[in-house]
């Protein structure tokens, strides 16, 4: 069922893409790009990430006068609340952002107050290569369509981490989690929400729990008892937080803190969106060259992050040049090096030439990374109204 | 000086510091009450929405025991030391190290601690597995524990030199040889003495300074990210999360909750002197017990405090420098397993641009601070008391009681985000340090070289500049290093006046802090710890190589 919806809706977004509400010449786009100054909003956290992004940069720069700043921030929901500061004070051009990393909850909180720029992915050049029919999550962003607001850059899939120095069978779903849990107290533990990957963790236990994954596809709105649907899910955490890390009294803030408990062994298992992330910080010097991904059997969730331009930006034309460059096969290829990067690529081989194709052959397959198939099922997310219910209804029962 | 020149510097500095805080304060009001709406908000006010947040009292509670036990605790750690220092080293070296002590900025300080005493931390490292049989690290809070301890811990150390040199300047100003000889000659012993009859009279002067520690510990939202729990954080922690929600009525509700740490400082405050009458009654009783001697405690108290705190402060100090030159460093090792400087190579570029923007922010606003310091100084013979309290506002009331305020307002200018205001709201933060340092020299000047001055027909700038400045240079050189310092330590005010466009080392720090890789927090840390450091080195040996021909001009 779920793979027909998808499906479904797959065939609508294409319906989409194919007919361009308007088109602009790329040219002028590039004329009036230069000498622009791009303030990208784009998470922080990770050095390699920002070293990417500079390399990026210098780049556009060269190739087409465009400069661009990385903003590091370490929260986008309070880069979408600045957004939207400005919208309340009237400010319509001259924004503060130029172009946002973003996806999920925040995208639909910019695009529903009207805060994208746009739709002109369509127009980029680059967006000719996306693998918009073999990844959904391309043009259906968290349940909501995409309408070329913004532009797709990466994929990312839940992934699990674990010490094959320190244990030999790792669990295979949730259930088996919890027993593992109960097995080696104190070892297992999520970030807790409205930390992305802490949402992630209860939506996919929520996935493999629930009954009625269809209802989670659509608006939460939509649902009817929301309370019953999610059911299931609170009886596995009440089973599983008496043995979780810090007896589920403290959670870790995000997955980074994870991999440092991960290698620290505080912890046995650790999570990322990304499949490379594994390889990446075996290279880094952040995990012992021992660590393993895996997923569960049923499938975890995929998605993709995009970038997007806020309404008020007057930058746009060099924020577009730059969000283009960041779909060439160039810059996806060299983001998906696992030594860079390790994020994976949005374009389709089959779309690419014979240099684009040849830059992917190329790539390294890190040692500890799955390979596509063995990644696969990978199960949507579910509509982005249920972010704010799961973590509302989280903070009230286990935040308080 | 004239009278214009007097007004023109008071309003310089009212201008500067009191009516923006003014403003901001207002603004936030506003907005926590509705009469300033935001679009598609839909609550009328935020109050009431606020105490339906879940986790809010919890939150304040935690706030109320983390900022209480920690400026209490500081406060006895500061009187232990300053015991010990009387007693064993002598005050007069304190005080010029203890700035360089108090330089070192919050956050870079809450990243050596967490360094030490988490689960995984330092200490659990040098005594793992010999002592505790630990292979891997236990499943223990001793970071960001659910009961603010490890916050409260913190906040003591950090704030225990500050009170110290306060104290220290009180004790300079009483009689307290005097009272230790007449208290000996009573048959008290030392740590008697100290209790009864000294700090009694130190106690009104450190009042002030008690209240900012106090206001601080309840609003500071750095070193609670690094050190206090999440789930629920302190209060201040979650009013900065609301102000910065995709959800605008949490803004409101983040108002509100902004005004609430006002209204808890100026409870708590209340609270404090109530407690300080109460306390002096009841040592006014034990003072007459007649009791001698407690040898025990004192050298608990005495020598095992001082020392204990001094071997954590340079441990955490030394657990940065050790994680920055790291490649790996598993549990349970007690040094790292492989030292190189790759990470810094690879992470120079990552590095450079806050570091710079730290510089400029912290030399641009320490010199503006210092021209208003000298010109306010200048016109005014002696600090009046009725401008302490517009001074220290800035530091009496929570930061984000009125920066919230400030931001939006500049954002309706669309001045937020710029350099320039994120300098002038560190000036703010810097001015009454840099005043407050260069008062004391000001008064103890000697008119007398001006009035030479005047009398061989010089202009009054040609005196201050030629005559009364070249013999201040120490002083102002010092002053300087403090508004530096206390520039690089600026995180909410660069944080909310910067709308995250100025990235600062303190900011980087602090937001890698949460789980970053360990290498380069503590690279962020080190370097963020040595500016000030290198820049007090600077304002000790500038003046010293200057005067070196002059033997009146040595220390």
């Amino acid at each position: 069922m779920i793979r027909h919806l998808t499906t479904a809706l797959l065939l609508l977004c294409a319906g989409a893409v194919t007919s361009p509400a308007w088109s602009a010449d790329w040219a002028t786009i590039e004329s009036e790009a230069r000498d622009q100054t791009v303030y990208f909003n784009a998470w922080g956290g990770s050095d390699a990430i920002n070293r990417y992004l500079d390399w990026a940069a210098e780049q556009v720069e060269e190739r087409y006068g465009v400069d661009v700043k990385h903003v590091k921030i370490d929260d986008t929901a309070a880069v979408v609340a600045r957004i939207l500061a400005e919208q309340k004070a009237g400010r319509t051009t001259d924004g503060t952002v130029d172009l946002i990393w973003v996806n999920g909850e925040n995208f639909r909180t910019l695009k529903t107050n009207g805060l994208l720029h746009g739709p002109w992915t369509q127009d980029a050049p680059n967006y000719a290569l996306v693998d918009v029919e073999g990844k959904p999550t391309t043009t259906i962003d968290f349940g909501e369509p995409v309408d070329n607001l913004e532009a797709p850059w990466g994929m990312a899939q839940l992934v699990f981490m674990y010490d094959t120095a320190r244990i030999d069978k790792h669990p295979r779903s949730m259930m088996e989690l919890l027993e593992f849990a109960k097995a080696n107290p104190g070892r297992v533990a999520y970030p807790n929400p409205p930390n992305f990957h802490g949402t992630t963790f209860i939506k996919q236990a929520l996935l493999e729990m629930t009954n009625s994954a269809d209802a989670l596809l659509a608006p939460a709105a939509e649902a009817g008892d929301i309370e019953s649907i999610l059911a299931p899910l609170w009886a596995f955490l009440d089973e599983l937080h008496p043995h979780l890390w810090r007896k589920g009294q403290n959670f870790p803030g995000d997955a980074q803190v994870m991999r440092q408990l991960l290698d620290d062994g505080e912890i046995d298992i650790s999570l990322s969106f990304n499949p490379n992330e594994a390889s990446r910080a075996i290279a880094e010097g952040q995990l012992p060259e021992t660590v393993r991904t895996y997923i569960h059997d049923q499938g975890t969730l995929g998605n993709t992050h995009f970038v997007a331009v806020p309404f008020n930006s007057s930058n746009a034309a060099g924020a577009k040049i730059f969000a283009n460059f960041l779909m060439s096969a160039e810059a996806q290829a060299r983001k998906a090096n696992p030594d860079i990067w390790g994020d994976r690529s949005v374009l389709a081989q089959d779309k690419l030439d014979d240099n684009g194709r040849a830059l992917f052959d190329a790539l390294p397959l890190g040692v500890a990374t799955l390979s596509v198939a063995e990644l696969s099922p990978t199960l949507p997310e579910p509509h982005a109204s249920w972010v704010g219910e799961l973590e509302s209804r989280w903070q009230k029962r286990y935040g308080e | 000086m004239s009278k214009y020149h007097r007004s023109a510097s008071s309003a310089a500095v009212v201008l500067v510091v009191a009516i923006p805080v003014l403003i901001g304060a207002f603004t936030t009001v506003a907005i926590s009450t509705g009469a300033i709406r935001f679009q598609e908000s839909t609550g009328g006010n935020g109050w009431g929405a606020l105490w339906q947040q879940p986790g809010v009292y919890k939150s304040l509670a935690l706030t109320v025991s983390t900022a209480l036990g920690g400026v209490i605790a500081a406060l006895l750690l500061a009187v232990c030391l300053l015991y010990a220092a009387h007693r064993y080293t002598g005050t007069r070296t304190l005080q010029s190290a203890l700035p360089v002590l108090l330089s070192v900025p919050h956050a870079a300080f809450a990243i050596g601690l967490a360094f030490l005493i988490a689960p995984s931390g330092w200490i659990a490292r040098l005594i793992s597995p010999a002592l505790t049989g630990w292979d891997r690290p236990p499943d223990l809070a001793t970071v960001q524990d659910p009961w603010g301890l490890a916050l409260t811990l913190g906040l003591a150390l950090k704030e225990a030199p500050f009170l110290l040199l306060v104290l220290v300047a009180a004790l300079n100003q009483t009689e307290h040889r005097r009272t230790i000889w007449m208290g000996r000659s009573l048959g008290y012993d030392e740590w008697q003495i100290w209790w009864r009859l000294i700090l009694p009279q130190l106690y009104r002067q450190i009042r002030l300074p008690l209240l900012v520690v106090l206001a601080y510990g309840i609003s500071v939202v750095d070193m609670a990210r690094i050190l206090g729990p999440g789930v629920p954080p302190t209060f201040a922690v979650q009013v900065t999360r609301w102000l910065g929600d995709p959800d605008i009525n949490k803004w409101q509700v983040g108002s509100a909750g902004a005004l609430v740490l006002a209204l808890l400082t100026l409870a708590l405050a209340g609270a404090a002197l109530l407690l300080e009458r109460f306390c002096s009654s009841a040592i006014r009783l034990t003072r007459v017990d007649g009791r001698r001697r407690r040898p025990v405690i004192r050298r608990l108290a005495g020598i095992g405090l001082p020392v204990a705190t001094m071997t954590i402060i340079g441990a955490a100090l030394a657990v940065i420098v050790l994680w920055s030159v790291t490649w790996r460093w598993r549990f349970p090792s007690a040094f790292p397993d492989s030292l190189s400087l790759e990470f810094w190579r690879r992470n120079l570029d990552v590095i450079l641009s806050p570091a710079g923007n730290t510089l400029v922010l912290a030399a641009a606003s320490s010199v503006l601070a210092l021209l208003l310091s000298v010109a306010f100084l200048q016109s005014h013979q002696r600090l009046p008391r009725l401008w302490l309290p517009v001074l220290y506002a800035p530091l009496l009331l929570p930061q984000l009681t009125f920066l919230f305020g400030i931001q939006s307002t500049l954002a309706y200018f669309r001045l937020d985000g710029k350099l320039l205001a994120v300098v002038w709201i560190h000036v703010v933060f810097v001015l009454p340090y840099t005043l407050l340092a260069l008062a004391g020299y000001w008064q103890a000047y000697d008119w007398r070289y001006s009035t030479l001055g005047a009398t061989l027909g010089k202009s009054s700038l040609h005196v201050l500049f030629k005559i009364k400045i070249p013999i201040m240079f120490r002083p102002l050189c010092f002053a300087f290093a403090i508004g530096f310092s206390v520039s690089i330590a600026q995180y909410l005010s660069t944080l909310f006046v910067g709308a995250g466009r100025v990235p600062t080392l303190t900011t980087e720090a602090v937001s890698s802090a949460a789980g970053g890789d360990r290498r380069l927090v503590a690279v962020l840390a080190f370097v963020q710890m040595v500016l000030p450091l290198l820049v007090f080195a600077l304002a000790f040996a500038l003046p010293a190589w200057r005067h070196r021909n002059r033997a009146g001009m040595q220390l």
